[in-house]
């Protein structure tokens, strides 16, 4: 019986300088791990406006069907920047997810997050075409940028979902166009 | 110390006693992550750190630990090096991290790490066993970086990410799925245990 | 509905040796029989299906404290407790299934399925329920992959093999063509 009890000490130690050491090695990478976990949920949003702090906004999306949500980013001291919408629109074989951000009333960028597209998406076409989004103001203009070949589904449903992001962002959040 | 005995030890976890190709220990993580190259250092890296430190550790607590509960110390110390090099990677290098997954933490219960810890460590002195880790976690690194790069050209055309193989060349998806796994491992054992033994002939030829 | 998609999922989709390659190493060693394979089955289906449910309660905890980052640690000395505690009751109650698996059963410790299926539980945010039904589902899984295969190897023995397939090279190339049937439940849910 004793030496049950002494066994039993003697691991308790050893469980004990093992959780002591594990807390030291904890203590110096809690903070990094956490802001790990922040940027991957961050990341398509930063990949459309740049590296901001986004904080979910609360705001009416009826009339707009493809808006999923509206983030604002917002700089260091807590200023809005500008906003991310994350949308989903129905393509030729389903639904395109996709982040569209908004600065300075224009559009920054706009990436697809997820579809289960055949044509176009995923494919070297995506990128030279949702780059033509770049820049554009106006809810109409993102309606005539030119198609992909051959994948014109795909591409209004981009190109839809774009033109929704501007225009709630000029009728609701009050964005100016930029003339 | 003896630094024959040290080199000895290194290179006989490499080679003679290759923990994958010798041994066959440790096949869950040989299987597992080995479809891209970049996953088989990583993987053999955070294996050859728990190896080199658990040995260490065992080795100099050998005295203070009781015949008895020596299978619960070892868990404690080995999962205590898992947890450290889990937390180390997952802040550093989250990426890897991710893709590598659960295999992280199941580096616990890679039978290398036991086995050396009761076939080695638990006998001998720490820098011996340091360097008996060291040889075996190099052993296993090359052995599955070796079958990561055959998995990877053959299943996506690549190495480490880099294009390898010619334009007309179609990926067999086969080679990165689970089957193509098992199925290469045994050609890759298959090819080195035949490769050896001719080595060991000629060897013996020579005497 | 929901826990028998986990279940069928655990056992034939993404079946534990097959399709995750947890539980190799006695998948390998243990397989030349099939009815030291079945011993072994029943025996890691014990410790899963508990496992998973006591390890629950264990992560509960750990987290109520702040401690996650010791969950590696608990959860394989939870894992060895119970084989411990298999091992003290099966020599109680049945000497004979105890002598049969022997030198197998302290090797369920390292047996990368068992702490695989409690680490998968956690993440994927399964309830206690889940969590046991998945654990269970692995632990079956596991088994009709071990039973079968020792069914293979015990074929291939009499069967002329050339010489460098004998041993593990040849076992391996069975699991994967086996891998590949296996394969073929992947649009099942």
């Amino acid at each position: 019986m004793r030496e049950t009890v002494k066994l039993g000490v003697r691991l308790m130690l050893f469980a004990l300088a093992a959780g002591l050491l594990l807390a030291a090695v904890n203590a110096f990478t809690a903070a990094p791990i956490a802001r790990n976990a922040q940027l991957k949920a961050d990341a398509a949003r930063v990949a459309v406006i740049g590296e901001y702090a986004f904080e979910p906004l609360q705001t009416d999306t009826s009339g707009y069907d493809a808006i999923v949500s509206v983030y604002a980013a917002l700089d260091e001291g807590g200023q809005t920047v500008g906003y991310v919408y994350e949308l989903s629109s129905r393509g030729y074989a389903g639904d395109v997810a996709l982040s569209v951000g908004i600065r300075d009333g224009a559009v920054s960028a706009v990436s697809v997050s997820g579809h289960t597209e055949t044509k176009g998406l995923g494919t070297a076409e995506e990128a030279p075409f949702l780059a033509r989004f770049t820049g554009i103001a106006r809810a109409q203009e993102a309606q005539d940028v030119d198609a992909m070949s051959g994948a014109t589904v795909s591409s209004s449903a981009v190109k839809g979902a774009v033109s929704q992001a501007l225009a709630h962002a000029r009728d609701v959040l009050g964005v100016g166009e930029v003339e | 110390m003896d630094f024959k005995a040290l080199k000895k030890t290194l290179l006989n976890g490499i080679f003679n006693e290759n923990p994958t190709f010798r041994l066959v220990l440790g096949m869950c993580p040989t299987l597992s992550i080995t479809y891209q190259a970049s996953n088989g250092i990583g993987m053999g890296l955070a294996t050859t750190f728990v190896l080199v430190f658990s040995n260490l550790v065992i080795s100099l607590l050998r005295n203070l630990i009781p015949e008895k509960i020596r299978i619960p110390a070892f868990i404690v110390i080995i999962a205590t090096f898992v947890t450290v090099v889990e937390m180390v990677m997952q802040a550093f290098l989250p990426s890897l991290y991710d893709t590598l997954g659960v295999f992280i933490s199941l580096i616990v219960v890679n039978c290398i790490i036991f086995a050396r810890a009761e076939a080695f460590a638990f006998k001998n002195p720490p820098l011996l066993s340091a360097m008996d880790g060291l040889g075996m976690g190099l052993g296993f690194t090359l052995a599955i970086t070796l079958l990561s790069c055959i998995r990877e050209l053959l299943g996506s055309g690549t190495i480490f990410g880099a294009r390898f193989m010619p334009e007309w060349f179609e990926p067999m998806a086969i080679a990165v799925q689970p089957a193509g796994g098992f199925i290469l491992l045994g050609l890759t054992l298959a090819t080195v245990t035949a490769l050896s033994a001719r080595s060991q002939k000629r060897k013996e030829a020579a005497k | 509905m929901n826990l028998i998609l986990i279940f069928v999922g655990a056992v034939l989709v993404n079946n534990f040796v097959m399709n995750r390659f947890m539980g190799i190493c006695p998948f390998l060693g243990v397989s030349k029989k099939t009815e030291t394979a079945f011993g072994m089955g029943m025996a890691v289906t014990f410790v899963i299906t508990v496992a998973s449910l006591v390890t629950y309660f264990v992560r509960q905890l750990l987290v109520a404290l702040n401690l996650a980052y010791l969950q590696t640690i608990a959860f394989i000395l939870v894992i060895a407790v119970l084989v411990q505690v298999v091992e003290l009751v099966l020599r109680k109650l049945s000497y004979a299934l105890y002598q049969a698996l022997g030198v197998y059963l302290p090797l369920i410790t390292t047996n990368c399925a068992v702490l695989g299926a409690t680490i998968l539980n956690v993440d994927s945010g399964y309830n206690l329920v889940e969590s046991v039904v998945n654990g269970f589902g692995a632990a079956i899984g596991f088994t009709l992959a071990i039973v079968l295969f020792s069914g293979i190897r015990e074929k291939m023995e009499m069967s002329d093999l050339p010489a460098w397939m004998h041993g593990f090279p040849g076992a391996l190339i069975a699991a994967g063509l086996m891998a590949v049937a296996f394969s073929g439940f992947a649009g099942l849910i």
